[in-house]
């Protein structure tokens, strides 16, 4: 076996060496803990996809706001395109532009206050929320949407009760809301 | 079957983890026994890549939709160039691809005189640096981002290629970044290897052609992906400043660095350390545009989403850092000659350099700005176009006054011919004089147009000055190059500023007047191939009376994405450009037709031709790198 010289000129050869060595030990360590079997195939998406559709619209309605960053209705179909694709994270921004650029947008502030409540933002999903009923006190929906945010997100019971009354009683014909907060109300019991 | 390509990748990561490991046992205990054992080690490596890409090749050609990533990039009705992109379409097959051409790199270098010439010492550490990277790729393909993810019931048809993705631009602007990406593993791991070593000579002469060929690549990379954005997206633009679009960017500034630092040292033995910290902070850079592209850590465009392999990348970034600095570091001083004065080419080398560091660290400032800033903003927001335009434009300017100057200076100092040094000055301070005296704005822009003027007026200048110098390929190689750095100035600082654009919801006979032109929608098209249905409208464009020539933008709509996409038409032009997209058709009204005029547009793309050719005229032979050897 030769050996060869030790570069004495290199004083931290042996730390450099050590360094790399870790660095292999952590890569088979790695590859150890990950097992030897392929990744679980993912569920496949259908052919026409949101994904795909938003993919292709994205660029050029992003290139839009390069050229005017208030275009409000490029705005608006990017925020719907994440919406659709339940990619919240990036809906949120774009809803909140839209909401800022138009006050009076009840919907856009409903799916701003959505989008926020998806990304467990709870406390500012309630402002949207609180804000839409400081604007318009009828909107039972509101009421809905407030309930089910202290409910499941803020854990206050009580609080999510009141909101689910209030909704019932500004309106008490609506069926599918009635089922709805019955449902939770049930729930709660 | 595609157990089987799982498999070899499991095999090959096995493989380069024990050579690895062995390449570090034998450099702890001061043995070099193994060079050898290691090379066969990384062949059979690579032949198991190699089976591993062939059969996912096969199965995007066979449409073979059992496989994951075959159902979502191909349908049976995509071209098959289209098909065969498909294969660096998704973050899979972009790093499967990415081994692969970094290993089949290595094996090229592993047959070169310049490996040969390596003393065993040196091999063991190169061998012992590569081989972890290899190894780390090879983790990510067969865990987080393995491409043979086979689906329980596969679909009829596929989800086919985005449309924006069906064009050739993008057919090869990645491949070709992932040649430049890989092809900087080689120059980093001589470095590292060297430094250790002690070898005698220097790296940079072994790793000179692989850092050229790397840089050319890079570079044509990114500035295809410049010219597919501005063929395909149809914003009438080439360079967002977009996360995705930056991030291939800030390595080309430090390998642009790396390039003229390496050439110091080629030539005066400088800057040694530099050299290894660019060659290294290269490859990581390499390796962090991957991370800003798959990590989701940045919104962008044409981000491609959160991706597992984000984390595993920035700790391989991080411990990479590290193990840089160290060697950088722990290199010894050495007696390495100092740079000599600022009024040198030398010194005026290294300010060149500066700059593209700077044009690098604004740009990475600026692209991770949302991730620092959420620190304490609620809301962080990226950086604007203005933002990016307003600091790095007049640092090109800079740059390319600096590339007219610089050459008449000597190597180690003083001005050599004055009175023809004050020419490229004189032509700059005229150009920004007539742009004020007319009252042209921006004067950024003057200030370009003046920069590239210098460059070329300078270039030539110095051809009939020296006429020796135009024989030989290194003056062609670096003063091509910057003229066609200068081409590239000249057409951002027309076509960006004076750009004028218009748009109009038009029915046949409508017409548009910008700039002179007159527009005309004569008439709509309508046909179907079996990939789409295209809607096309004939426009044609008149000016003085004279037909200038016909546009015909096209809307379409591909099979599986409901979403109609813009086909850009143009008709070319050194001055001015012409370029239409229309967006939506109903019957046979188009909403909008958008018309833009790009003055100078073309000159971006020559000079792009030009910067990627030119340098490789520097790359050398056997026989010359022997000839120079001698010299020394």
């Amino acid at each position: 076996m030769r050996t060869i010289t030790v570069n004495n000129e290199f004083p931290m050869r042996k730390m450099v060496v050590a360094m790399m060595g870790v660095g292999v030990l952590a890569i088979f360590l790695t590859s150890f803990a990950m097992g030897v079997d392929v990744p679980t195939p993912k569920e496949h998406v259908s052919a026409t996809s949101e994904d795909s559709e938003m993919m292709s619209s994205v660029p050029p309605l992003m290139a839009k706001l390069k050229d005017n960053p208030n275009d409000k209705d490029a705005l608006l179909q990017l925020a719907h395109l994440f919406n659709r694709a339940e990619d919240w994270q990036k809906a949120e921004p774009f809803w909140s532009k839209v909401v800022a650029l138009d006050p009076s947008n009840i919907g856009a502030r409903y799916h701003h206050g959505f989008a926020l409540a998806q990304l467990n933002r709870f406390p500012e999903a309630v402002s949207v929320y609180e804000a839409i009923l400081k604007a318009k006190p009828e909107e039972s929906t509101a009421h809905y949407y407030l309930g089910m945010i202290n409910k499941h997100g803020l854990k206050k019971p009580d609080v999510a009760k009141k909101h689910f009354k209030q909704a019932l009683a500004l309106k008490p014909d609506d069926k599918e809301l009635l089922a709805e907060i019955e449902k939770e109300l049930a729930a709660m019991k | 079957m595609y157990f089987a390509a799982h498999w070899a990748m499991l095999l090959a990561l096995l493989i380069s983890i024990a050579a690895a490991g062995f390449a570090c046992i034998e450099a702890w205990s001061g043995q070099d026994k193994t060079a050898s054992w290691l090379e066969r080690a990384h062949l059979i490596t690579v032949l198991l890549l190699i089976l591993a890409s062939t059969m996912l090749l096969r199965a995007l050609i066979w449409h073979d939709f059992s496989l994951a990533y075959v159902a979502k990039f191909t349908d049976t009705s995509l071209p098959l160039l289209y098909t065969i992109a498909a294969f660096w379409a998704g973050q899979e097959g972009s790093l499967l691809f990415w081994a692969l051409t970094m290993g089949l790199a290595v094996v090229a270098f592993l047959y070169s005189k310049s490996y040969k010439e390596l003393s065993p010492r040196t091999r063991l550490y190169f061998w012992m640096f590569y081989l972890p990277i290899q190894a780390f790729f090879l983790l990510l393909l067969t865990g987080m981002s393995n491409p043979f993810v086979a689906l329980a019931t596969p679909p009829a048809d596929g989800q086919g290629l985005n449309p924006l993705l069906r064009n050739i631009g993008m057919a090869l602007h990645p491949p070709l970044l992932f040649f430049g990406y890989a092809g900087f593993t080689i120059p980093a791991c001589l470095a590292l290897a060297f430094s250790l070593s002690g070898e005698r000579k220097s790296w940079v002469n072994t790793a000179h052609n692989w850092t050229l060929f790397s840089w050319a690549f890079l570079t044509s990379g990114i500035l295809l992906g410049g010219w597919w954005a501005y063929m395909e997206l149809g914003w009438g633009g080439y360079w967002a400043w977009d996360p995705v679009e930056n991030a291939s960017l800030i390595p080309w500034f430090s390998a642009t660095a790396l390039l003229h630092t390496a050439l110091l040292e080629r030539r005066f033995g400088t800057l040694p350390r530099t050299n290894v910290f660019l060659a290294c902070l290269t490859l990581l850079l390499c390796l962090f545009a991957t991370y800003l592209v798959r990590s989701g850590v940045v919104e962008s465009l044409h981000a491609f989403g959160a991706g597992s392999v984000g984390r595993p990348l920035i700790l391989a970034i991080a411990f990479g850092m590290a193990l840089s600095l160290v060697v950088v570091a722990a290199m010894p001083r050495g007696n390495a000659p100092a740079l000599p004065q600022m009024g040198s080419r030398q010194g005026l080398m290294t300010v060149s350099v500066w700059l593209f560091i700077a044009l690098g660290g604004i740009v990475l400032l600026g692209t991770i700005w949302p991730v620092i800033s959420q620190l304490w903003e609620p809301k962080p927001m990226g950086m604007t176009k203005g933002f990016y335009n307003t600091i790095c434009l007049p640092l090109f300017t800079g740059l390319a006054m600096l590339l007219a100057v610089a050459p008449w200076f000597g190597w180690r100092g003083s001005l050599e011919k004055p009175k023809m040094a004050a020419i490229p000055v004189a032509v700059w301070i005229g150009v920004l004089g007539v742009g004020l005296w007319l009252g042209i704005k921006p004067v950024l822009a003057v200030a370009g147009v003046g920069a590239a003027a210098a460059v070329a007026v300078s270039s030539v200048l110095l051809a009939f000055s020296i006429p020796k110098a135009v024989r030989s390929r290194s003056f062609w190689s670096s003063h091509g190059s910057h003229l066609g750095f200068a081409c590239i100035v000249l057409g951002v600082a027309v076509s960006g500023p004076f750009q004028k654009s218009a748009e109009a919801p038009l029915s046949p006979g409508q017409s548009i007047s910008l700039g002179g032109y007159e527009f005309t929608y004569t008439r709509m098209r309508q046909f179907k191939t079996s990939e789409m249905s295209v809607d096309e409208a004939i426009v044609q464009v008149v000016k003085d009376g004279k037909v200038v020539g016909e546009l015909t933008p096209q809307s379409r709509s591909y099979r599986n994405f409901d979403h109609p996409n813009s086909e850009v038409s143009v008709i070319f032009s050194l001055g001015d450009e012409l370029y239409a997209t229309i967006h939506d058709v109903k019957g046979e009204l188009v909403s909008p037709l958008k018309v833009t005029i790009n003055p100078m547009v073309n000159w971006v793309w020559i000079g792009s031709v030009i910067i990627c050719l030119f340098p490789l005229l520097a790359l050398r032979s056997r026989r010359e790198k022997t000839a120079k050897a001698l010299e020394k």
